[in-house]
């Protein structure tokens, strides 16, 4: 059953400073949001099939979501923040209320986190980047920042305290509050993610 | 199927959890409460003429906003850590009830008959010490918060800042000797906006998630 709300013009990205307000549901088509809900509520008690339904579901969703509201090259890593966000909060649910409204909060919220940093990484850079006595070393350090800042936070942070701090994984997982597994993950993809971007610029250069 | 990977991880991750219960939080909220001033009644921290202070209509008003400020904050804050909820009607509770709360001041002051001025050098000690009984609330209001999902953080940090400081100050309204209404009017709200203020500037990098 297709849940459909009063229908609106596709929502502008809000200023990235402006505090969240409600989410806007009025906006947006939830494919059976009750169904979700029993689904949450399940995967609340442990139940892992509820739970791989409930987030394939919810990756397609968010995938069109966010195409509407970002460009293209940041849909997957928001959609994975927003799973992220939904599995590290999912004890916030409440299975009386809305599963659609507590679902578009989160995303949202990582929505505008995302503009958010992409807006700071934008300003932090500065326009003399070298100096005469280190300026390889300075070069590499700011390339290095601006590539990580390419991928989405976790995956920035878990690369950082593994690759570049030479913490261990779990060392690293109980710093950041990540699982050893998604630790793992991140790691794996963020370094896909900056070998693929270091290849495309190599290519667009030669 | 993208993000395969990811999900087969919070999968495996999985763990029955327990639904974060406000009145559970606002309950730990208020045993803190108890506990210190159960702890300022055991350690006689109290003010010395308690007794007598029962009888002033400014030592009751102390106590009653205050306990207001911190049941409103403490509401407006656990309501806003669930992500489709804000604080922001709470805070405009709080700003009703400054609003009422110095309303009750004057009258009181308007009939008061006890000395005028303000103890200008003692009011400082008095907020550092709001300050500091505010931290446990504070503490345990950081907890919640860093478990919740707050997604109004600007908003939620002011209202866990007052409800740190209502607890703080109505803790310390039974330890403060001083009655005069001048004082009250003065020193207690740069205390809470104080609380409030430092709340504001060290929350952020908490209620982010």
């Amino acid at each position: 059953m297709i849940l459909r709300f009063p229908a609106s013009a596709c929502p502008q990205a809000p200023h990235a400073d402006d505090a969240p307000t409600l989410p806007d549901v009025a906006a947006e088509t939830l494919p059976d949001s009750s169904a979700w809900g029993d689904l949450m509520a399940a995967a609340q008690t442990g139940h892992g099939g509820a739970y791989r339904r409930l987030l394939e579901q919810t990756a397609r969703w968010l995938r069109g979501y966010f195409a509407r509201r970002l460009p293209y090259s940041m849909v997957d890593d928001a959609v994975q923040e927003t799973l992220l966000g939904l599995h590290e909060k999912r004890h916030t649910y409440d299975p009386l209320r809305p599963f659609g409204q507590w679902l578009i909060a989160i995303a949202r919220y990582k929505w505008i986190d995302r503009l958010r940093a992409q807006r700071t990484a934008a300003e932090a850079l500065p326009e003399n980047l070298t100096a005469e006595d280190h300026a390889p070393s300075v070069t590499s350090a700011v390339v290095l920042e601006r590539l990580l800042a390419t991928l989405n936070p976790r995956q920035a942070l878990a690369i950082r305290l593994v690759k570049i701090q030479g913490l261990s994984i779990q060392e690293a997982a109980s710093r950041s509050g990540q699982s050893v597994s998604l630790i793992k993950v991140n790691i794996h993809r963020g370094l896909a993610r900056l070998t693929a971007l270091v290849r495309s610029e190599t290519d667009a250069t030669q | 199927m993208q993000h395969n990977e990811l999900i087969d991880a919070l999968v495996r991750d999985l763990r029955p959890v327990r639904r974060a219960s406000a009145a559970t939080q606002l309950s730990l909220l208020g045993a803190i409460g108890g506990v210190e001033l159960t702890l300022l009644f055991v350690l006689h921290l109290t003010r010395h003429d308690l007794p007598a202070a029962l009888a002033l209509s400014t030592f009751w008003w102390k106590c009653a906003t205050f306990a207001v400020l911190a049941l409103t904050g403490s509401i407006a804050t656990i309501r806003s850590l669930a992500p489709a909820r804000s604080p922001r009607a709470g805070l405009r509770a709080l700003g009703t009830l400054a609003g009422v709360a110095a309303a009750g001041l004057a009258f009181v002051a308007y009939r008061w008959s006890g000395p005028a001025s303000p103890q200008w050098l003692a009011g400082f000690g008095c907020v550092a010490e709001m300050l500091a009984l505010s931290l446990p609330a504070f503490a345990v209001l950081a907890f919640l918060i860093r478990r919740g999902a707050p997604t109004d953080t600007v908003g939620t940090n002011w209202s866990s800042g007052f409800a740190a400081a209502g607890w703080g100050v109505f803790v310390f309204s039974f330890a403060c000797p001083h009655d005069e209404p001048a004082f009250i009017a003065v020193w207690y709200p740069l205390g809470t906006l104080a609380i409030a203020a430092a709340a504001r500037l060290a929350l952020p990098r908490l209620t982010r998630w």
